[in-house]
């Protein structure tokens, strides 16, 4: 069964399929850089690898600056590793392919780009992340 | 699963040949441009041979037909010369080297699957070598040698070929690694037996008693005569198979006759024996260097990153120790010192092991030479210079491509064609330099022509007529000649075959900046034009200076850095709005302050540190920072490999904290206020 480690932003939660995801770490203060994008921290160490660091609550809703971060999420995308800052890290679970819905054929703005599904588990709404589609979202 | 496995080996296999391969290429092209018509082949036409063979085995045991086929051609022609048939003159070096050429095209071709275009001129080349008539490829035949008159009826000799036996005398001494293959010498025996009438003896006196027979150890030795219409080649092709398992000698009468005799000659002719053993094992010989052995970069390069992390360490004991009090000259000071010194060297070593001689790519200048004088109709004569000047591999990994362009570029657009270079008293060959040496910390690469020289008013004309420039703007002559590396300048008014390929000499600056280089030019109409490339050592560590801006921190390369002293605020005056001028040495230069760098909420913090940067071109800039923190050596850590590149900062860097700070791009700063961009070439 596949596995996704699920994390919370805004009161939703979020799915990664686990085999992307390297680790997850404290939340650490990054360098930011200089005009880059408002959701992007800046760029942080990583057992001596410089990976940038994006506010995935701002990637959702660049407006507000709701909640506490606590947590980063590293996740490796081909040749890259980079970071997001995320709100907490509930669990991992282990989904039954059936409970995978697609998402509402409605144009849903931004956000839908990197979306890949919705699963439905035990009356839990869980969107699940397109991760290639994320990272090209935030970082070209 | 297995037949997973076995294709993985071989393709590891194959690697290793492509490798093997690149050295002999490289080898075979140094030998070649060495040999000279002059002092005769000697002892390079057999290293030549060696090169050419051993690529051949190689492509044997792998099936490349196209590779096998045409250096075996080679190899015949080069037969020819080894054998004193013919004799090295300056045509034959020429098609030695298309040759050699095309056999770096084919294995390119194996490797990569690039193109491989139509060689049949060499080819042919190649050929007329082999069926030349005996005395057209005898040069000069010595008139003794012609048969006379004899008694009034003149007859001309008529070669017919008769299968006429050849004596061989071998020696084959098996080693432990024959056996251990699995492979026997007796098929070695039966595949010699094919090839002609054999007698075969075996010595055994160094075999021991049983007790002290070690089975790792081999102790018998064959000596073999045979008698065979084949030469010596197509008996060596059946001890190739065995490579290094099995040691073979062909020897001369007079060492076998004493040999099958059961004794040993200890004053052995060692020079004869090395001569044909080193047909054998081609790699091994030759060269008079240190042992070395083939180590993954990747280790390498995983090795260059522990001792990065080890760097960061030492920040981060030096940061703790400033925080728990410890006072220099401590103890612990004193111990951590030392420390520093050994890492210091450690990593000096380990750098030392990235570095490679600059030759390899100053011996792919030959070939683009040639490949350009012959379609340009332009002689030259390439002179290199400082050719085991080191640099780091990822560096020179990098130069290949600037340099084929700028080597292109002095033959198509310095160099003039030959009867103008006669009519302005130059010799008729176009004098091309490559060198390369080491100045304060840097690596220096010039590449330096006697052609014509840049022709300022050409530039000029034609800055302006593709809009690079106003009109209006005065220029002084340093200034003109920058302009060729605008993006989008060409001197030359039809797009040339050779270097008007559409990459201009901006792309040749944008590749040496990013590896951390600096080009200049220096240029005098009618003499010639000399660029010179300023290089790091090493892209793996920069020294700098570690300042405070905005509560962030900032690295800024040592090299950039011309002087620190304290801000007076009271000094700097207004020229326009947000420009700002302060007084330095006899000079005024603008100033930057530093907190431009961070992002935009400011805070209001005391500007107490001042720092004058300069770039390769001389401009100076005052950087006004908040505090100077500490002067240090910083592992350089690219951003791009998981971000992108971000405009202003070169790279990053890992403090003590394990905090991430950028590393200013000096030229990218200076640039950034002068607005215009190229304002003096360095000198």
């Amino acid at each position: 069964m596949p596995k996704v480690l699920v994390f919370t932003t805004y009161d939703q939660e979020y799915a990664i399929d686990i085999g992307a995801v390297r680790e997850i770490r404290n939340w650490v203060q990054a360098t930011p850089i200089p005009s880059s994008p408002s959701f992007m921290e800046g760029i942080i160490n990583i057992r001596g690898t410089v990976i940038p660091l994006v506010d995935f609550c701002k990637k959702i809703n660049p407006s507000s600056d709701n909640g506490e971060k606590k947590a980063m999420v590293i996740i490796e995308n081909g040749e890259k590793t980079v970071s997001f800052s995320v709100n907490n890290v509930s669990d991992i679970i282990d989904y039954d392919e059936n409970s995978r819905k697609n998402l509402p054929d409605v144009s849903q703005g931004d956000v839908s780009t990197f979306l890949e599904g919705i699963l439905s588990i035990e009356g839990r709404v869980i969107f699940i992340l397109d991760i290639p589609n994320l990272i090209k979202e935030c970082f070209h | 699963m297995n037949n997973y496995v076995e294709t993985d080996d071989l393709e590891s296999i194959r690697l290793i040949f492509f490798e093997e391969c690149g050295e002999q290429l490289s080898l075979l092209e140094e030998e070649l441009s060495s040999l000279d018509a002059a002092t005769g082949p000697g002892e390079k036409i057999n290293t030549i041979f060696r090169a050419v063979h051993s690529i051949k085995g190689g492509a044997g045991a792998f099936g490349m037909e196209k590779l096998v086929r045409f250096s075996h051609l080679f190899e015949a022609v080069l037969e020819k010369f080894r054998g004193g048939e013919c004799t090295v003159d300056q045509a034959a070096i020429a098609t030695f080297l298309k040759a050699a050429d095309v056999l770096t095209d084919i294995v390119a071709f194996y490797r990569d699957g690039t193109d491989l275009s139509v060689q049949d001129d060499v080819v042919e080349e190649l050929d007329r070598y082999i069926n030349v008539p005996e005395a057209l490829s005898k040069s000069p035949v010595s008139v003794e040698e012609l048969p006379e008159d004899i008694e009034g009826i003149s007859f001309t000799p008529i070669k017919i070929d008769l299968p006429k036996k050849e004596k061989f005398l071998l020696e084959i001494t098996p080693r432990i690694g024959l056996y251990e293959s699995g492979d026997d010498i007796r098929n070695i025996l039966s595949f010699l037996e094919k090839k002609g009438e054999m007698e075969v003896e075996i010595h055994c006196d160094d075999l021991p008693n049983i007790e002290e027979f070690n089975v790792n150890k081999t102790y018998s030795t064959w000596n073999i005569v045979i008698f065979s219409n084949e030469n010596k080649n197509s008996l060596e092709e059946i001890f190739e198979w065995s490579g290094d398992n099995i040691k073979v000698e062909f020897l001369e009468e007079k060492h076998v006759s004493c040999k099958l005799a059961g004794k040993i000659p200890n004053n052995f002719d060692k020079n004869k024996v090395d001569e044909f053993s080193g047909a054998q094992k081609p790699s091994r010989d030759s060269r008079k260097e240190n042992p070395t052995i083939r180590v993954d970069t990747k280790r390498v390069d995983k090795l260059v990153d522990l001792l990065s992390e080890l760097v960061i360490n030492q920040g981060a004991i030096r940061s703790q120790m400033k925080v728990n009090d410890i006072r220099p000259g401590s103890a612990l000071d004193i111990v951590i010192s030392e420390l520093d010194q050994l890492t210091h060297e450690l990593q000096e070593n380990v750098m030392a092991m990235r570095a490679h001689p600059i030759k390899t790519v100053f011996q792919r200048m030959g070939r683009i030479v040639r490949e350009t004088s012959r379609v340009s109709g332009k002689d030259v004569i390439l002179h290199l210079e400082g050719e085991d000047t080191e640099v780091d591999r990822s560096i020179l990994e990098k130069l290949s491509d600037p340099l084929t362009h700028m080597v292109r570029n002095a033959i198509d657009h310095g160099l003039e064609s030959t009867h103008l270079r006669v009519a302005a008293g130059k010799p008729a060959e176009g004098q091309l330099s490559l060198r390369a040496f080491h100045r304060s910390g840097r690596i220096i690469i010039e590449i330096e022509d006697d052609g014509a020289g840049l022709n300022c008013e050409k530039i000029h004309q034609k800055a302006i007529s593709k809009g690079i420039i106003n009109n209006s703007i005065l220029m002084e002559k340093e200034e003109i000649q920058n302009l060729i590396f605008e993006p989008g300048f060409s001197t030359v008014e039809n797009v040339s075959d050779l270097s008007g390929r559409g990459v201009g000499m901006d792309v040749v600056r944008k590749s040496i900046s990013e590896i951390g280089g600096r080009i200049s030019i220096l240029t005098e109409e009618d003499k010639g034009t000399l660029f010179s490339i300023s290089l790091p050592l090493t892209l793996a560590v920069v020294e700098g200076l570690i300042f405070r801006t905005q509560k962030q921190n900032f690295i800024v390369p040592v090299s950039g850095v011309v002087e620190a002293f304290l801000f007076q605020e009271s000094k700097k005056f207004k020229i326009s709005e947000d420009v700002w001028g302060y007084p330095y040495r006899d000079e005024y230069i603008p100033i930057i302050n530093s907190e431009n760098l961070t992002e935009k909420n400011k805070i209001e913090t005391k500007n107490n540190s001042c720092l004058i940067i300069e770039n390769e071109k001389k401009e100076k800039i005052a950087l006004i920072v908040d505090e100077i923190i500490d002067q240090s050596r910083f592992v350089v850590k690219s951003i791009e490999k998981n971000y992108k590149k971000i405009s202003g900062f070169s790279s990053a860097t890992i403090l003590g904290d394990g905090g991430v700070a950028l590393i200013v791009d000096v030229d990218f700063l200076i640039e950034s206020v002068s607005g215009k961009k190229n304002v003096r070439a360095a000198k």
